[in-house]
């Protein structure tokens, strides 16, 4: 349940910068970089460090909206500082902004914003809410492990329309797989929680069924049955039909566990979702199936 | 622009962690069970003669699967068909008619105005053969035939030693003209049938009380003023009593090897428990106070006897440790415990618990010591269980009469019988025989 509420909110959220879930920093953060190397190749004659990339694009799209918004600018400044003094071991996606600033206008600005995207990644919520109150040291300590990665040969490009537009074509490539992808997420994720919802519904006809057919030992009833618990591994052919029980977890008791096999048998022909996808990706085809006789044990 | 951008890829990464949290194996918790009772075809055994046998053994074997209270035994008119071969026998029939089990039989003529029988038991789930049974019997073994039949299909099926080969002894009272009563001690089958008496007084006869080996029954009856101790030999149907100078005793209770009988003697106002060894002929006291003690009853191993007394105000059940000749109060839950009988296994007790005036059956686990209700009953006569720990047989009274009541643990009342000779009182489940 509480996984599934999950995608909900990335599924609602996604558009805003919020979503960014604090779990997944890191992986993104891996991502993002990857990205920016990319980008450093294409802009080798720049001075600029990769970063540059990330910025160009933003800023020629959305420049003005994406600075006033992100108001990140504040800290990409204290970043771009600590780089420079540690240029070539880690803060090299800092580094660029400085270069860029000075040739195209629109470059300036596009400095600022990337160095906001790092550390948004890194301190999402933070960036967000006040980027000025950000902590200083917090960045450096990010960059330093993320620079490593990134190439660090400083080459200059030449701003030329040809590369820009090619850079442009690119990213614009790119943002098109990527709503293409979220699009496909956003299905995936609708079609899972519907999934979801459907498992839960038949998981509670298969329960009933088993316990419609389950007859615990008369001579249980003598016994002190704290604990007592087996579990039965379970294949069921999408048809329903039983392929295979065994057990898993013993009782101790062999009657139990003969009582629990039996039940299980008894059912012959388990009520499972007709919808192929449905019975693979909930699970379907192998159950656990624990036995508890909560109704038999002293309260 | 590029938060969007960052979402999104946050996003993509959220949709690699997805599956594994979505395509984990189902778990199913199953925390109670409708414990329906195990439905079974029996079909009416074949029999190709004009003569008519003197016992149906299909039938036999029914009422002895319905008096467990854990079988649904189906009508023979219900049946697709009535096999008793195993060309006979198709599986997908008896699953429609929702059976588990079935049981066919072919009776036929054999040297000796004997009986061949074929008999066998299936498992429709499963759709197999469980067990087949091919045997010579005489024509008047067919209700014994029946009974083992019954023990060997029961025990395939739930994993438990059947009952119906063993007997239940009772005492009935009648009364005659003249304030006169004739008591009568009988043995008959587990089923009640087949009652035949091995002992006769006018007088009150009570605590009837099982050999391990089956072999004798001891009880106490009153002669003149006082209570005596009678063991009976069910064989040669020799009568023997044990001598005690004070003269009240009862409640005997045999040892597991037959050496020793645990009894109560009594000046009028303070039982005890005595034993007595049957080698050396000497009795010894157990216990010593001026409380009632009674009810003893030895643990399978014969280490311990069990017994009743008020010792803490009201009837309790203790335990006697016959080694360290040491007693220590088991029960403290309820009002009232007595009647305390070891399970076979001498794993539980079982005995008579009661509780805001109701008696119950309750027993006790000896590893945890926790007490678990059994039954609730309106009866207030003691019961017997059976060998096998999953029935009781209790004297209770139907139409102003003592009648026997079988009843299950879960509480339903099987099967009922009345006695020719009065009411029933006092029944005593006997121990497996062989």
């Amino acid at each position: 349940m509480s996984s599934r509420a999950n995608y909900r909110l990335v599924g609602k959220d996604f558009s805003l910068p919020l979503v960014g879930a604090i779990v997944v920093h890191i992986i993104a953060l891996a991502l993002l970089i990857g990205s920016w190397s990319v980008s450093h190749h294409k802009s080798s004659e720049f001075e600029m460090p990769r970063n540059i990339v990330a910025k160009v694009v933003t800023l020629e799209q959305v420049k003005p909206t994406v600075k006033p918004q992100v108001a990140v600018k504040p800290k990409p400044k204290p970043k771009v500082v600590t780089p420079k003094p540690k240029p070539k071991p880690k803060p090299k996606p800092k580094p660029k902004p400085k270069v860029v600033t000075p040739k195209p206008a629109p470059v300036v600005s596009e400095p600022k914003v990337e160095v906001p995207v790092e550390k948004a990644v890194n301190i999402a919520k933070p960036a967000v809410v006040a980027a000025p109150i950000t902590p200083t040291p917090e960045p450096p300590a990010v960059e330093e492990k993320v620079v490593p990665v990134a190439p660090k040969p400083i080459e200059k490009l030449d701003s030329t329309e040809d590369l820009f537009d090619e850079m442009l074509a690119s990213l614009a490539a790119e943002e098109e797989q990527i709503n293409q992808q979220k699009d496909q997420l956003e299905q995936e994720l609708a079609r899972r929680i519907a999934i979801e919802a459907q498992v839960g519904d038949y998981v509670l006809v298969i329960t009933q069924q088993i316990e419609e057919k389950w007859s615990r030992p008369a001579e249980l009833r003598l016994m002190d049955l704290a604990d007592i618990q087996a579990v039965v591994a379970v294949e069921i052919l999408p048809t329903g039909e039983l392929q295979s029980a065994s057990i898993l977890q013993a009782s101790g008791n062999a009657n139990y566990d003969q009582s629990v096999l039996r039940a299980i048998e008894k059912v012959r022909r388990f009520q499972v979702p007709a919808d192929p996808e449905v019975f693979e990706k909930g699970g379907f085809r192998r159950l656990n199936i624990i036995f508890r006789p909560e109704d038999l044990m002293k309260p | 622009m590029n938060m969007a951008r960052l979402t999104q890829r946050l996003f993509l990464v959220a949709f690699f962690l997805l599956p594994t949290v979505v395509l984990a194996d189902l778990d199913i918790v199953v925390t109670k069970g409708y414990d329906s009772k195990t439905k079974m075809a029996i079909v009416p055994f074949f029999w190709g003669e004009a003569t008519v046998l003197p016992e149906k053994i299909d039938a036999i074997m029914t009422n002895n699967m319905v008096r467990t209270g854990r079988f649904d035994v189906l009508p023979s008119e219900s049946m697709l068909s009535q096999p008793s071969t195993e060309e006979g026998v198709f599986f997908r029939d008896w699953q429609l008619l929702g059976q588990e089990y079935l049981v066919i039989g072919h009776l036929k003529p054999f040297a000796d105005n004997k009986i061949e029988a074929k008999v066998a038991l299936y498992d429709v789930v499963k759709n197999r053969r469980v067990v087949q049974v091919t045997q010579i019997v005489g024509q008047y073994q067919l209700r014994e035939f029946a009974h083992s039949l019954s023990d060997l299909f029961y025990e395939r099926i739930t994993g438990v030693r059947g009952i119906f080969s063993t007997r239940v002894a009772f005492v009935t009272r009648k009364a005659l003209a003249d304030d006169r009563y004739d008591f009568r001690l009988q043995v008959a089958d587990a089923d009640g049938q087949r009652a035949r008496t091995v002992y006769k007084s006018g007088e009150p006869i009570i605590s009837v009380a099982w050999s391990h080996d089956g072999q004798k029954i001891a009880f106490a009856n009153k002669i003149g003023d006082r209570w005596k101790i009678i063991i009976q030999d069910l064989k040669s149907g020799k009568v023997n009593s044990i001598s005690d100078a004070r003269g009240y005793t009862s409640s005997p209770a045999f040892s597991t090897d037959g050496r020793y009988l645990a009894y109560v003697s009594s000046n009028k106002n303070s039982p005890e428990i005595y034993i007595y060894d049957f080698q050396t002929g000497k009795s010894e006291r157990l216990t010593r106070n001026t409380y009632i003690d009674t009810e003893p009853s030895f643990s399978p191993d014969s280490k311990y006897l069990v017994f009743t007394s008020e010792k803490g105000g009201k009837p309790q059940i203790y335990r006697y440790d016959l080694a360290a000749k040491r007693s220590e109060r088991l029960t403290f839950e309820g009002d009232q415990n007595f009647r305390a009988r070891y399970s076979t296994d001498g794993k539980y007790l079982v005995f008579v618990h009661l509780n805001e005036g109701r008696f119950h059956i309750a027993s006790m686990d000896m590893a945890s010591r926790d007490i678990r209700v059994l039954t609730e009953t309106d009866l207030d006569e003691s019961p017997s269980i059976a060998p096998n720990g999953t029935m009781l047989v209790y004297a209770t009274q139907r139409g102003g009469q003592g009648v026997l009541a079988w009843v299950s643990l879960d509480g339903q009342v099987t099967n009922q019988m009345k006695s020719d000779f009065g009411d029933v009182l006092e029944p005593a489940w006997s121990p497996y025989l062989n």
